[in-house]
Formats: structure tokens, sequence, C-alpha cells
């Protein structure tokens, strides 16, 4: 039983391209921790030197309570799902499974229960038989998985698994994968995982915890309702949440009732909600952000803001305006009756859920409206 | 009006069909000449080895007869007077020594080659760039300046006369163009399953065993064959190092046989000749899927 | 990878080293030391410093001889191979039935014609009575005495040397086909003839593939044994006594080892001055696609 301890952890290559900038994460045992970023974060950098597959050049990986720097791969309690699935062509299935159980010297009889067990929770005993190249791509994963589950490891690594198969493999596998997790939980079996992905999809429906990384720093570790609702930066913001969060420059002002936030021509006021939450201090330039759900028709009278409509997409049920206001693009999602009935008005007025309003600092991207 | 347009499109469709079949002729008329030059040239160049397999099934009076290949009563003599050379030996105690050179020579090489070939491709270590380029250079390196020293050093470890000289720098992946092929082609295999298998918990060299070389194996087998055949025609190396008859390979027992030969017992020679390009012949039948592999991974690519 | 050490794929490619050594490297300086000696092998080995160069360069009739001759064997064979081949390949380079058999009939002689078997076949062929003059007095003309005189000795090893163009065909069709087609229709559009198209497309495109054959085509005829020595033995005359043949005399036959030596010395250098003046040259005709013409 174990869990994973990353401290101050480097990558350079070549002696000056700093891949990783001293990153600190706690996986804690039985945690389904996702690495999530856009490509170039370093998320498979980080799971790769997990592994051992690239070397560390600065702090230290912990499993359970051994350093494992110096380790080699098959030597750290650890197995991986590779991207390519990465069957060795020349095997059969059910050698592949077993490749590793016999390297460690494991007996016959051992080596094929734990085949056999492992193929029927991943439902492959048909093709156990079969060599890769007469798998589809959806079973080739799941025996790449059950080459993981085989070894029982103190940690299982993931490396973007699901990206080399369509959308509904994907889907079914995403169920597949979380089920099998808390399936080992439930039976009282190290499952400890670390899941790189580059879908904020994947990693909102699949973690319990989320790593948000960019450019080789970590930009903030929480579970997905709190990165949802109290992202710790801009980034995280914006990369979370489909349609994206809408970050837009403006300027902070202090009224008499409250904030009062201004894109260009137009301002709108805000209450105490917002007052309450904000850095003492922010003021001026600052980079609003608020997600296109969290947006109501004004009642009349109401403060609002005019917005100029663009385009508008019909999605069935609701749809997705583009809209301008003071200069600024916003992607506001409606329902389709309101969207009607504010067509039929002439002009579209709207106004952010105050709650769900945030303010981003304009230099750092630090959300400065948590408190 | 109408008319005169009707009359006019059909004299364009006359001009343009006369175009179309003139341009046919012209293809075909190419088309014939490259193929009777390459007939020609093909015949030309293959004659040669009509004619001696031709002339080793004739009497020696009717090879000085004629330029012809074909044997008007087909005779053995030739095979069975060949076989028995002017020597204690048949010819088939030639080719047998031939295969002790060639087997462990091809064994040596296809291993050696390969474990130096998978250090070049999968790991960067000091030095490496430096021992690289000795692997390009001396694929240039003429070895005509290499062979006397060598000959000293052999002849200084009492290998003279064995086949040990010709066995022994192989098993040092001395052939620098078979290490180059095969980097190549793992340069072309990804690493994931060998990180697989380190996951896995095998070594690197367990790695290259049960996972590397299965998917090497067709360019293993393009190596062997290339080595087989060139020490099939290697001749200055036995020349240089055999001096006892029983040892020789059949390419010396075949220079041997035209210096003790009669001049005019060419058949036998002849057919001692054919029996000798027959392994490399059926080799590079059997084989030509791994030799075009082979060809096209060294060659321009490289 | 972790765990693994530094000089891991050092220990991989130990053999090579080894062999790099013992096999090459040493045995490449030791020639140079012997080449400034004058060693016997059974004797010692007595310094006489550039004796042996000086030696070969002004009294040595031999290998004055020697030298002519396998300049002149060189100068024949490279051109004329890489013509030929060049040649045959861009005919073949066409949508033609039966490229495949093509290929292999004029590749078959290149992997025999290095054997002793295909050189005892061409003194036969070439001797009095042999095909060629069987061929020669069939079709009304006289017999040639091949081996008799000096010219024609020379060429039939010439002949031999590019029977085997087909290893040097087989890599220019590769580069032919390789030729983006499209580039040919863009010389069409432009009005270009086929000739045309030769000389401004295909050409420059195989320059690279040109350079690359040239080389190894002349490193190998400079170090050309196998012909001379079964065919013709290096006569008549010393006509076809390429150097060689006179460094395994000298070597194997006199053991003037400390002679020989200075002989390869002086074939080695004039190969590697020839190959960097190639090198030099590839600057002006050499294109490489991806480089701005000059």
């Amino acid at each position: 039983m174990a869990q994973l301890t990353i401290r101050n952890l480097e990558k350079v290559y070549s002696g000056t391209l700093k891949a990783l900038h001293g990153i600190n994460l706690e996986v804690k045992d039985g945690e389904f921790m996702v690495l999530v970023g856009p490509s170039g974060c370093a998320k498979s950098t980080t799971l790769r030197m997990i592994a051992g597959l690239e070397t560390v050049s600065g702090g230290h990986i912990t499993i359970g309570d051994k350093v494992v720097n110096n380790l080699p791969p098959g030597d750290r309690g650890i197995a991986m799902v590779f991207q390519n699935y990465a069957l060795y062509p020349h095997m059969k299935v059910r050698k592949n499974l077993s490749f590793g159980l016999k390297l460690a010297g494991e007996k016959k009889e051992e080596i094929a229960r734990r085949v056999q067990e492992v193929a029927e929770v991943l439902e492959i005993e048909p093709l156990l038989d079969r060599l890769p190249k007469q798998l589809s791509g959806g079973q080739a994963q799941r025996v790449a998985l059950g080459r993981a589950l085989i070894k029982k490891p103190e940690v299982f690594l993931f490396d973007e698994p699901l990206s080399n198969l369509d959308a509904k493999l994907r889907a079914s596998m995403r169920v597949r994968i979380t089920d099998l997790h808390r399936r080992l939980k439930e039976q009282g079996q190290s499952s400890t995982v670390v899941y790189v992905t580059h879908d904020q999809v994947e990693a909102m429906t699949m973690g319990d915890r989320i790593c948000v990384m960019k450019d080789g720093r970590i930009m903030q570790v929480a579970d997905p309702e709190t990165l949802y609702a109290k992202p710790a930066n801009a980034f995280v913001a914006g990369f979370i949440g489909m349609p994206e969060m809408n970050l837009v420059d403006a300027t902070l002002s202090r009224g008499e009732s409250g904030p009062v936030v201004t894109f260009g021509d137009q301002s709108i006021r805000f209450g105490e909600n917002l007052a309450g939450r904000l850095e003492a201090g922010t003021d001026g330039d600052v980079t609003f952000g608020v997600r296109p759900q969290h947006f109501r028709l004004a009642a009349p009278g109401e403060d609002a803001l005019t917005a100029k409509v663009i385009k508008a997409d019909f999605l069935g049920h609701e749809v997705d305006v583009h809209i301008l206001i003071g200069g600024q693009r916003f992607t506001v999602v409606l329902p389709v009756e309101d969207f009607r009935k504010a067509k039929a008005d002439g002009a579209i007025r709207i106004r952010p859920d105050e709650e769900r309003v945030f303010i981003f600092d304009r230099k750092s991207g630090l959300n400065v409206s948590l408190a | 009006m109408s008319d005169s347009i009707i009359h006019s499109d059909e004299k364009i469709l006359e001009e343009a069909e006369k175009y179309l079949a003139a341009q046919k002729r012209r293809q075909n008329i190419t088309l014939t000449i490259r193929y009777t030059i390459l007939t020609v040239v093909g015949l030309i160049m293959l004659y040669p080895l009509f004619w001696l397999i031709g002339a080793s099934f004739m009497t020696n009076e009717e090879i000085f007869g004629s330029a012809g290949f074909l044997p008007a009563n087909p005779v053995m003599d030739g095979y069975i007077e060949g076989w028995q050379t002017s020597t204690p030996y048949t010819f088939g105690r030639f080719f047998w020594n031939t295969f002790l050179i060639i087997a462990p020579k091809t064994i040596c090489t296809v291993i050696s080659c390969t474990v130096v070939a998978y250090g070049f491709a999968r790991f960067d270590f000091p030095g490496k760039k430096i021992l690289f380029a000795a692997v390009i250079g001396t694929l240039l390196l003429p070895n005509v300046v290499t062979r006397i020293p060598q000959y000293m050093l052999f002849n200084e470890l009492g290998w003279l006369d064995s086949y040990l000289p010709l066995w022994v720098p192989s098993a040092f992946a001395g052939d620098a163009f078979f290490v180059f092929l095969l980097l190549q082609f793992l340069r072309s295999i990804p690493r994931d399953m060998e990180e697989a298998a380190r996951v896995d918990g095998a070594t690197s060299f367990q790695a290259l065993i049960y996972v590397v070389v299965p998917m090497l194996v067709p360019a293993m087998i393009s190596v062997g064959l290339f080595q087989f055949m060139w020490t099939m025609d290697d001749f200055l190396g036995p020349l240089i190092y055999i001096s006892s008859v029983e040892k020789f390979p059949v390419s010396l027992a075949l220079k041997l046989s035209i210096d003790t030969a009669e001049s005019f017992e060419w058949n036998r020679i002849l057919a001692m000749s054919v029996l000798t390009l027959l392994p490399s012949l059926l080799v590079f039948f059997m084989s030509q899927k791994y030799f075009v592999e082979g060809i096209s991974a060294g060659g321009v690519k490289g | 990878m972790s765990g693994d050490s530094r000089l891991l794929g050092f220990w991989y490619v130990l053999p090579y080293l080894i062999g790099l050594l013992v096999f090459t490297a040493i045995p490449f300086l030791g020639s140079l030391y012997l080449s400034f000696t004058d060693y016997r092998l059974m004797h010692g080995v007595d310094f006489v410093g550039l004796q042996n160069y000086v030696d070969i360069l002004t009294s040595d009739r031999t290998f004055t001889r020697s030298f002519k001759v396998t300049m002149l064997f060189v100068l024949l064979t490279v051109p004329l191979k890489l013509a030929f081949a060049l040649f045959i390949a861009s005919i073949l380079n066409s949508k033609l039935k039966g490229i495949g058999l093509f290929r292999t009939a004029y590749y078959v002689p290149s992997i025999l014609g290095g054997s002793i078997a295909v050189a005892v076949l061409w003194r036969y062929m070439f001797a009095d009575v042999g095909m060629v003059n069987m061929l020669l007095t069939g079709l009304g003309f006289k017999a040639i005495n091949w081996f008799g005189n000096p010219g024609t000795a020379l060429f039939t090893i010439t002949i031999l040397r590019l029977w085997q163009f087909g290893s040097a065909m087989v890599i220019f069709l590769a580069a032919l086909q390789s030729i983006d087609k499209s580039l040919y229709e863009a010389a069409a559009i432009d009005g270009a003839k086929p000739w045309r198209a030769f000389f401004a497309v295909t050409l420059p495109l195989l320059t690279p593939v040109i350079f690359f054959n040239m080389i190894m085509q002349m490193v190998q005829a400079f170090q050309e044994f196998n012909g001379p020595y079964v065919i013709t033995g290096g006569g008549p005359l010393k006509s076809t006594y390429l150097l060689p043949l006179y460094i395994y005399e000298m070597a194997f036959k006199k053991f003037d080892m400390g002679y020989a030596s200075a002989i390869a010395w002086v074939l080695f250098a004039v190969i590697m001055v020839l190959t960097l003046i190639a090198f030099w040259s590839s600057k002006y005709w050499v294109y490489y696609a991806g480089d701005k013409r000059s």
C-alpha cells in the first residue's frame, strides 16, 4: 500500500533546457490522480520520471517508503499503460500478459491463474492466443491494461492511454478504467493511479484530484469541483470547463455599492459577494472571468450589459451566443426560449451571476477573488 | 450557319484523333526501343553465365568448337572428373572447408553486429560520437593498409594456416557496413516495447533478447545473407592465411585447379566453377525479399 | 533510463571498440611505421626513414608501371560503370512490365562477379580458343590474342568490372523511382522535351547518389585484386599489374613487408587525395534538395 511523493522534481535536457521546474506533489494511497495540461507542459515527462524511463535531474521521487530515483523501472513497484499500447508484437496475448511475471520467476501455476483472473476481468479471454496485430485498438488497450493489472503494482501509471481510440471507445474505456479502480479499492488492493491526459473532460470525469500543469510547473492541484468552482489562476480557469470560461480584459473600480467592472464603454455593478471575496487593494486593470453558462437575461431596470450578437449556434436545447460587449468578445450559453425572447426585444441585456464571477490579476494571472 | 459549325466540329475531332494516334505510336516506339535495349543488354550480360553452365556439360572438344552454349550431347564428365580434382581431396572437401569458414563467420557477424548496433541505437555514453565517426570512417577505408600488420599479428599469435584470422575479426563487429545496416533498422523501431519490457522488470539485455531481436530478424537475415555471399567470394583472405591444400576453401581450390590442370581440361574446371556459384545464386533467389529491404535500409536512405 | 549505468551503452559497443583497436587502428599505424623500415618478417626491423618512398617514387620501374596501369583502370572503369548503370537505370525507370526480371538479370552478375569462379570463366572466355574468339571468327573477324597483348589484357579485366554494374544500377534505380513525378509534369508544362527534362530535373536530383556511387566505386576499383590475379596474373608485361597485386607479391611472396607497406601507403594516399578532391568538388556539382542553388 503506497503513496507517491514528489519533491522538487526537476528535469533538465542537454545541460540548459529546463523542462520541469522543481514540482511538488503528493498522491494519497488509492487516489486517482490526473496530470493534465496542454502539450509541452511536461506531464508525460513527470510520469516517465516516476516510471524511471527518464532520469531525474533534481529532487526525488518516493513510492511507499522508498526513494526510487536510482532504481530501474522494474524495481519500483510500478506498472505502466502506454499510449501506443507497446504490446510485444511477436508474443501472443497470453505471453504479453505473463512476460513480467516470468522474468520475476513466478511459478507456472501462479502465472496461469493470474492470467486467467485478469483475462476474465477485462473480458479478453477469447483473445489470449492471438497476436497483437490481430487485435483492434480497444482490445489492444485492454491487453495493455491487463499487463499492468497482472503485476499488482503499488502505483499504476497511464500515459494518455485513450488518445489513439475513437470517441465512442474512449468513453467506454474511461468507464472501464474507473470501474476497475473502484473495484481494486473495494478489494483492498493497491490502487494508486497517476494518469496523464491532455483532455480536460477525461481529467474531470476520472480524477479524484487533478494536477493542472503548464510549462513545467503545477498550476493547481485539487478535486474537480474545486478546480471548476475555485480556479487558482486564469490558466486553470480557462483550461477547465466546456465551453471555456470567458477571460476578458477589464477595469475594476470601487463604486458606492460595490465593485464596478468596466469593459470599454460599458460597466456593470456588483455587490457584497464579490466585494467580500476580493483581495484588498485590487484595482485597475484586471482580467475578468465568468463561464458562459453563468449569465442570465437581465430583468428590466436591472443593471446589465448590452450585448451585440455576432453569431448564435443552436445546440437544440440551448444556444451558444457569441457577443460583443464594449469591444470584447464573450460566449454566453442561454436556454433557447430566453434567447428568442431577448432577440424579440431587440437587444440582449444580460447579467453575469455575481457568485460565479472571478477577478484575476492581469499580470500574474492569480485569482484575487477567492477569499 | 449551323452546318459549318458541325463541319468544323468534325474537323476538330479528326485532328484530335490523328494527334492522339500519332502520340500513341510514338509511345509504342519508345517502349519498343526500351524493351529492345534492355533485352539485348540483358542477354549479352547473361550469356557468359549461360555459356558457363552449358560448357560444363560439354566435352572439351565441343567447347573449343564453337561459341554456342547448348551442348549437343550433354555429358557429366566435367563434373565427375572435376570433383576428383588433382589433389588427394575431392571438391566435396573444399566445399566443406568453405562451410567451416562461412558458418562461424556469419553467426559471429550477426551476433556481434546486432549487439553493437543496439549499443549505438539505444544508449548515450561518453565517446559515442567519436566511435560512431569511426564506424562511418571504416566504411570508406581501403583495407590495403591494414592487411600486412594484421598478417604479422596473426603470425605472432600462431594463427597462420588456420581459419581463425577469418573468423575472429567478425566476432568483433569487424564489418562496419553491417553495424550501419542494423543501426538504420533499429532507428526505425519505436522504443515503446523496450520501455514496456523494462517496466516489466527486464534488464536492457533481456529487452534486447526478448523484445528487440524478434523484431530485428529480417535485418539480421539480410546481414547473414550478405555476409554469406561476400565470404563465398573471399579470395585474398584465404590466399594469405591458408597454406595447406587440405584446408583450402573452394575459391583457393579453383585457383589451384587452373594452375595444375592440363591446358585442355576445361570442362572440369568450368563444372566446378558452376558448383561454386550455385550456393550464392540459390541464397540470392531464395531471399529476394530480404535483399531489397537490406539494400534500401543501408543504401540510399543511409 | 534510471538504474542504468552511464557506461551501459559503452559495454554493448565494446566488442567493436576492441576490434577497431586491434584489427584496424593498430595495424593502420603499424603499417605506417613499417613503411619506414626494411622489415622482412624473419629478420629484424631496421629503420630506413624515407628510403622506401624515395625508391618507389624515383627508381622503381615496376611501381611506375603498376601505378599507371592502376590509374588507367580506375579512370576507365569508374566513369563507364557509372554512366552505364545510370543509362540502364533510366531506361528501366518506366512503367515496364518485368522490371523485376530485368533488375535481377543485371544484378546477378554483380553478386557473382567478385568470385574466383567468374574470374576463371573470364579466363576461358577470352582464351585463344575461348568463346569470345569463337564468336569473332564466326562473325568473320580475326581472333584476338587477348592475353598476349598488353592493351587487350587490360580490356578483359575492365570488361569484368563493367559487367558488375548491377549493384550501382540498383541504387540509381531506387533513387530515380523516388523522384517526385510531379516535377516531371511541371517540366512538361514548362515545355521541356524528355532530354531537356533529364538534364534539368533528373540529373541534378541524382547528384548526391552519383557522388556516393562514385566514391564507393573508386575506392573499390583501386583495390581490385581477384580479377587481375586469376585471369592475367598481372601480365603480359605487367600490363594488368594493378597496385594491389604488386603489394601482395612484395608482402607475401617476397616478404619484403617494409617496402610493401610503403607501397600500400602510397596507394592509400592517392585514394585519400582523390576522395578529398571529390568531396571538395562536390560543393560545385552535388545538389542536395533543400539547399540553395549557387
